[in-house]
């Protein structure tokens, strides 16, 4: 069965033309899906709306957004906090920015449990040793008592997709998880990204403009141009065989190690 | 095409900084020669001192030790009126084109201030000289009365590269030029920068953190590790005579296009240490499967394996 569906949705940000165009795709369960694109083709506007944060302005104009069956258009503020964080959770960018800066891990973190249940503080503190010590932070303990500025790039990016795991999530969303990385811990969290799917049984939808990325970790790939899906299908069709132009001028432009080089 | 004729020369440059009682390693005994029409790409993970070498070589940022010359000359301690000439042998792109314009200054302007002021020419013939800058880096003329914010980053890049090359300079650095590009915008902005530096005989400095992208730009590859180069080798053999066991952990953490889904990723152990924590030996030491006692206790210098190849590291220079 699908976890989401997406029935032609267009969206908009007032009066200008719409950033994500009349487009429609499905995800299976636990199946890892890779929308990628160049900037301004309408890939972040479009999860966004899955989990109606969109940017002021923005408005889903047209079509319908089925999570489990359900519309989430057409549910209420409460109603969609119920889902956030415990059905539908999302990473971005850049962890260290929607971590405060003025606290330690420890207390965010609890208190991002809290929001969805009670739990007495000793267990809080053991369930976020349990979640990071499976991202493979070495020393959880002093994650938890850091300040997000005593962290590395790297290990904010795990903490920020160790804290979106917690309350086990079926479709996890995540906004260029690694793009703010180094080459060397982009592959680690790629690594960490691709397991979460067979510990939490979670869905990924994955938003890059790293084409090796996407091309590794996805069941299928979604490529956009100017807010239009133009080719979506399973990885191995749109890697090797893809059918639209855009897709295969987006494949060449990719560098690549033994592929041509521009210096004589 | 490269001539023989050496442009830059580095020699055992350093660069600490303060940092309370400590002092920070940031560039550490870094040299090598660049020829004219020769393109370096210096790759590296963030931090490793890619940047700060490269704006000491521009004269940005003070050098702590060592020299650095240009066709000869050491320019580092220049002063005043000198120093202030000199500056334009040495040209640079940055990353970000958006934040290197002044947002309410236009194009056509932020070209000939360059000009104007070290060739004191008058704005008419600036205005032609614009024509001429913007036609050579593939814009169209009337981009002279546009503001940034009108242009595209691929475009603005282009107006930044025209900009640094409307005076002729001797050195092109380009720090991430085309990092913040998308990618098949990338590529035009490479093939731009490789024709210049053909035409006009320039010597290029080419920063970058995708290693695929810098071999195609570059002639020779230097790999740096926290302040220090490790490996510097030609591009095109870059993927199969790489030596050094963190240019290949570097080579292995990248996802290509056409890779295997089933295929384990190479573990990359642990992080890169603080610079204020180098301990004495190799500083790849502790991720570094090779790694002896020999190791912990020296630095292995950058030594010459085959003719244009050289690595620092003692599995190969014993």
């Amino acid at each position: 069965m699908d976890i989401l569906n997406i029935e032609n949705c267009t969206i908009s940000y007032q009066g200008q033309k719409a950033a994500v165009d009349d487009v429609s795709l499905s995800i299976g369960e636990k199946e890892i899906v890779s929308i990628v694109g160049e900037s301004g083709s309408g890939k972040t506007t479009l999860i966004r709306a899955i989990l109606g944060i969109l940017p002021p302005g923005g408005k889903v104009t047209d079509g319908k957004i089925l999570f489990q069956g359900k519309n989430i258009l057409e549910l209420d503020e409460r109603s969609l906090q119920k889902i956030r964080g415990t059905e539908i959770a999302m990473i971005f960018q850049d962890v260290g920015a929607s971590l405060d800066p003025i606290r330690i891990v420890d207390s965010q973190y609890r208190e991002s449990i809290l929001v969805h249940r009670k739990m007495p503080k000793e267990e809080c503190r053991g369930l976020e040793k349990k979640m990071l010590t499976k991202m493979h932070l070495t020393d959880p303990e002093r994650v938890l008592g850091s300040y997000p500025f005593e962290l590395s790039g790297g290990m904010k990016q795990r903490v920020g997709i160790a804290m979106s795991m917690t309350a086990r999530p079926k479709l996890l969303l995540a906004d260029e998880p690694t793009s703010a990385l180094d080459v060397t811990i982009q592959a680690e969290v790629v690594r960490e990204m691709k397991k979460l799917r067979e510990q939490y049984q979670a869905a990924i939808i994955l938003v890059t403009h790293n084409m090796g990325v996407a091309s590794y970790i996805s069941d299928k790939i979604g490529v956009m141009c100017q807010g239009k899906l133009v080719e979506f299908g399973k990885r191995d069709d749109v890697i090797f065989h893809p059918k639209h132009e855009y897709t295969r001028s987006l494949l060449a432009a990719v560098p690549r190690l033994e592929g041509k080089r521009f210096a004589k | 095409m490269q001539s023989n004729e050496i442009l830059l020369e580095v020699m055992d440059l350093n660069k600490t900084f303060p940092v309370k009682k400590e002092k920070l390693y940031a560039v550490n005994h870094v040299s090598f020669s660049l020829q004219k029409g020769e393109c370096l790409g210096i790759v590296g993970e963030s931090g490793c001192g890619k940047s700060t070498l490269a704006r000491m070589i521009a004269g940005i940022t003070p050098t702590s030790d060592g020299k650095v010359l240009l066709e000869g000359k050491d320019y580092i301690g220049l002063k005043g009126g000198e120093k202030r000439r000199f500056r334009r042998n040495i040209q640079m792109v940055f990353q970000d084109p958006l934040s290197s314009f002044s947002p309410r200054m236009k194009v056509g302007t932020y070209l000939m201030e360059a000009r104007r002021n070290f060739d004191g020419i008058s704005k008419a013939e600036g205005l032609k000289e614009v024509g001429r800058l913007l036609q050579e880096v593939g814009l169209p003329e009337e981009f002279v009365s546009r503001y940034p914010h009108e242009l595209s980053g691929g475009q603005l890049q282009r107006v930044a590269i025209a900009r640094a090359i409307s005076i002729q300079p001797k050195l092109l650095i380009c720090d991430e030029a085309t990092g913040a590009l998308d990618v098949s915008i990338q590529n035009q902005i490479a093939q731009l920068l490789v024709k210049l530096v053909e035409e006009k005989n320039i010597g290029c400095l080419f920063i970058g953190h995708d290693l695929a992208l810098v071999r195609s730009v570059s002639q020779r590859i230097a790999v740096m590790y926290l302040g220090r180069i490790v490996e510097l080798l030609e591009s095109e053999t870059l993927g199969e005579k790489a030596m050094h066991p963190y240019t290949k952990m570097l080579l292995g953490s990248i996802f290509d296009v056409y890779c295997d889904q089933n295929e384990e990723i190479a573990a990359p152990k642990g992080e890169p240490p603080s610079p204020l924590k180098i301990r004495k030996g190799c500083a790849f030491a502790e991720r570094c499967s090779w790694c002896s006692e020999k190791c912990k206790e020296n630095v292995p210098p950058l030594q010459e394996v085959e003719p244009g190849h050289k690595v620092a590291c003692f599995q190969f220079t014993e």
